[in-house]
């Protein structure tokens, strides 16, 4: 898929744990190793939304189109 | 009530029903074996007396005979399908395959199979009287327009099963496009 996720960097960037945003953000780990991963359809605006906040970042920060 | 449970009784209704179809089908074969085809095939006056036929000793030719048996035969078999694939569903729902793609195909075909029963069933009210009476010295009976209750009920059921059949269809695909969503 041409949509690569840039989460684990971000989290990289905070120092933020995987557990403590799947927390944060009301998700479990297992989901949010999933969208780590990029195996997953889609993501929702809410979860986007929470995603931005706990890492203080904008959605662009998290994705990038790489066709 | 523990989800165990209620899935047992949805076993335990669903081979109730498969029996009871069983018999059912046995019933309506030996039914129809018994009564319909004697009354297209025999040769005792039996049809003449049925349709009116002031002489009951005048001849309907075969050719006759086997389109009424057909017009008679064509609900038959939609009712017939129509329970067959009602089994059908029940082992869908013994397989604990309640909100699946086969289950609700099945149901769309039960709700199909009705509605062919309806009109298969309305087309030989209108059409058997003129068809089967077009020998008798006094004159053919005219068309049956008067259509059963019963038999309107059958198209309304079928459908309302396949509409519903189809809303599951469009519910399943809604909710596989919003799986893997977090």
């Amino acid at each position: 898929m041409p949509i690569i996720v840039r989460l684990d960097v971000m989290l990289a960037r905070r120092k933020m744990k995987s557990k403590d945003l799947a927390e944060a953000v009301g998700i479990t780990e297992a989901n949010l190793s999933l969208l780590k991963s990029g195996k997953v359809k889609g993501v929702r605006f809410e979860t986007l939304e929470k995603i931005c906040q706990a890492l203080d970042c904008q959605p662009g920060d998290l994705l990038d189109y790489e066709p | 009530m523990a989800p165990l449970n209620r899935t047992a009784r949805i076993k335990t209704l669903s081979t109730a029903l498969i029996a009871l179809g069983g018999v059912f089908l046995i019933y309506f074969v030996w039914r129809y074996v018994t009564f319909v085809v004697p009354l297209a095939f025999g040769d005792d006056g039996m049809l003449q007396r049925w349709f009116g036929y002031e002489d009951h000793a005048t001849h309907i030719p075969l050719s006759t005979r086997l389109v009424y048996f057909i017009m008679t035969l064509l609900p038959n078999l939609a009712a017939v399908a129509a329970v067959l694939i009602g089994i059908r569903l029940m082992f869908h729902f013994r397989a604990e395959q309640y909100f699946h793609a086969r289950t609700i195909s099945t149901l769309r075909h039960i709700g199909l199979a009705l509605m062919i029963l309806a009109a298969t069933a309305i087309f030989a009210t209108i059409a058997i009287n003129p068809w089967v009476t077009q020998h008798r010295p006094e004159g053919a009976l005219p068309f049956n327009f008067h259509i059963g209750t019963y038999d309107l009920g059958y198209l309304l059921a079928g459908i309302l099963v396949y509409i519903v059949g189809w809303v599951m269809g469009e519910a399943l695909k809604i909710q596989q496009e919003n799986e893997g969503f977090v």
